[in-house]
């Protein structure tokens, strides 16, 4: 097993070793009623090289693209491309299932309940996950135009059974207000710059890229046996993604924000909101991490892509205490717990987060019908079960894994179970006790397989 | 045709897993050494790691032919020993490779090991869990809870005045956080 190299990389995706950077995107589903005109635009997208590749490029030169095209496919959509019986079980037991029936252990129910999604839930509608994604509108727009056209091409072949506009908001700021996008996993051999923070901490210092076959399949990667490849020529430098579309309820967290700002501080003056809002996720809203300015936001700091994600745990629970510098239930500790003292590794369970915000920013008073809005959230991994699944279950949806109770639940993205909670020590010493709300709500979304372009061309040659 | 696999009993929170599986021939007194050796560490460090296992058992019988290795554990008995077996592969390979049908690399090629335990699984007929709800953590966690509250308690009954017990009452709390 090689190591990530150009060729490689010329191989795979775009958009999983490095992101694009683009800002506007439109999400599609699609539903393949007969293969041969599936075939048939997988094939014209390829030829006409629509489809885009993680080979590197320069953001900044003329000749980098405005915009691209990527294609995954879930279990159901692999089988209708025509792929056989014999190779379709080579892929992982979860894979094959799909999110909508893993949602029991996912803690998916209630209003994130598969029944009151708006899509995914039938697998013969949820074949092929198209993503078109622009630098501007424009690029997008024109993208899209052309995508389509190439679906008019093969007529009632492939039906679009779901799609959403896509667009980050004003700072790269998601709809509750925060920054997003600032820790991602630094990865071995993906050809973008090393910052610190995204890796393992080093016990001297320092931090170590994860390897790549945490990410794409093929590769060495944190454990000492790889995730097994599926079958030749789909598995190869192809990867998954899980694609849920959360929808968020901004008046609800303005409210419990100023809520508990109230009952905390006896005021609900913006900065104990501010304060608040930080340790709920463990960075300001403006990006700047609580770890390496506790009392003040300093959004100065977030500018410093050598600053901005790198920070530890460990020494600061050693020194104040336990989180009393990072709560310990914080969402991006939760996330990443870098070094802090858990059950298990960090390093077998980080995720590649995709994926833009949708729906207008939430203006406070204005009249007319509800909107819906929210991230449009992707994770890229080599094991959907021991990355994502891993992630939502025993980190989002349980505190025990960081010896918190286990109704202490990530306050953002974790399951709102009976007495689900968040708990913080606050500066004078106290500790906090907060109910938890629902701020965040599954509409939808799968499990889906972005093969390499060797195994898009197989597919498309009806040869995978 | 591959056998069907057995499924684990649940209850709550808590799994059981039951395996019996044929020990290499003349592999017993050695993996009795191995076996006893464990035991001689304070608290089984082997599974100190392990933050999911109420209990776990290793019975050599039939002659010195056969393991039986029985564990009662919260959630997925794999969640947590798959992080287990890429920091500590030698440990979990010690107390299991005695065993025909254990994996040539162990449970470095984590695959295979899963294999190996879902295939010498056997049903369990009856399981029963004293706390069905209790996680080992949240039982942990009880337990220090109770001794803070037996000192505290014992603590009140020799002071008199109000700011001593008020003095007691924000350490007892303090601790308990």
């Amino acid at each position: 097993m090689a190591a990530l190299n150009e060729t490689a990389r010329a191989d795979i995706q775009g958009n999983i070793l490095r992101a694009y950077g683009f800002r506007y995107g439109r999400y599609s589903i699609l539903r393949i009623v007969d293969r041969v005109g599936a075939r048939r635009l997988l094939a014209n997208l390829l030829d006409q090289k629509l489809i885009v590749s993680a080979t590197t490029w320069d953001r900044q030169k003329a000749a980098a693209p405005t915009s691209a095209i990527n294609v995954s496919f879930s279990h159901a959509g692999l089988a209708a491309m025509g792929v056989s019986r014999k190779k379709l079980a080579t892929f992982p037991e979860e894979f094959a299932e799909g999110m909508a029936a893993r949602a029991e252990l996912l803690g998916d129910r209630g209003p994130d309940a598969p029944k009151n999604w708006k899509f995914g839930r039938d697998p013969a509608d949820t074949h092929v996950f198209v993503t078109v994604c622009g630098r501007t509108p424009e690029a997008r727009d024109a993208m899209v135009k052309q995508l389509y056209a190439e679906l008019k091409k093969v007529g009632p072949a492939v039906k679009v059974t779901h799609s959403l506009d896509v667009g980050a908001l004003e700072n790269h700021r998601e709809h509750f207000g925060y920054a997003d996008g600032i820790g991602q996993p630094t990865i071995e051999g993906s050809g973008e710059t090393e910052f610190p923070g995204g890796g393992t901490p080093g016990e001297k210092g320092g931090w170590a890229p994860i390897k790549a076959g945490e990410f794409v399949l093929g590769y060495p990667g944190e454990a000492p046996s790889p995730v097994k490849v599926p079958a030749a020529p789909l598995g190869r430098n192809g990867s998954f993604m899980v694609y849920r579309q959360l929808s968020q309820d901004v008046p609800a967290f303005r409210k419990f924000l100023q809520q508990q700002a109230k009952s905390t501080y006896d005021s609900d003056a913006p900065e104990n909101v501010e304060k608040l809002a930080a340790k709920l996720v463990g960075r300001w809203r403006s990006g700047c991490p609580m770890s390496l300015s506790p009392d003040k936001d300093n959004p100065q700091l977030v500018k410093d892509w050598g600053q901005n994600n790198n920070f530890r745990y460990a020494a600061d629970d050693e020194k104040h205490g336990k989180g009393a510098v990072c709560p310990v239930g914080s969402h991006i500790r939760r996330m990443n717990p870098r070094d802090a003292k858990i059950d298990g590794l960090t390093r077998t369970h980080r995720i590649v987060r995709r994926g833009l915000t949708y729906g207008p920013p939430f203006v406070e008073g204005a009249k007319g019908k509800a909107t819906d809005r929210g991230v449009a959230f992707m994770a890229i991994n080599a094991s959907i079960e021991r990355q994502f699944e891993f992630l939502q279950r025993e980190w989002a949806n349980n505190g025990e894994f960081a010896k918190l109770d286990a109704t202490e639940v990530d306050p953002l993205c974790g399951e709102r179970k009976a007495g689900a909670q968040f708990r913080v020590k606050l500066d004078d010493g106290r500790t906090k006790r907060m109910d938890l709300q629902r701020f965040v709500t599954l509409r939808g979304g799968g499990y889906f397989f972005i093969p390499s372009l060797t195994a898009l061309k197989a597919l498309a040659a009806g040869k995978a | 045709m591959p056998k069907p696999r057995v499924i684990s009993k649940t209850i709550g929170q808590v799994t059981e897993l039951t395996l019996i599986a044929k020990l290499k021939r003349g592999s017993a007194p050695k993996f009795k050494k191995i076996l006893a050796q464990a035991q001689e560490v304070p608290n089984g460090a082997l599974f100190a790691k392990l933050p999911s296992i109420h209990f776990a058992r290793w019975v050599i019988f039939d002659n010195d032919t056969r393991l039986l290795f029985t564990s009662n554990f919260d959630g997925s008995f794999f969640t947590y020993i798959h992080d287990f077996s890429v920091e500590a592969p030698d440990a979990m390979d010690r107390v299991f490779n005695c065993c025909v049908g254990y994996p040539k690399k162990g449970c470095r090629d984590f695959d295979a090991f899963k294999r190996f335990i879902l295939d010498h699984q056997v049903p369990t007929n009856l399981f029963y869990p004293a706390y069905p709800e209790a996680s080992v953590v949240a039982v942990r966690k009880a337990l220090v809870v109770k001794k803070l509250t037996d000192n505290f308690v014992k603590a009140l009954e020799s002071v008199r005045n109000a700011s001593a017990v008020k003095k007691l009452t924000d350490n007892f709390v303090k601790a308990l956080e």
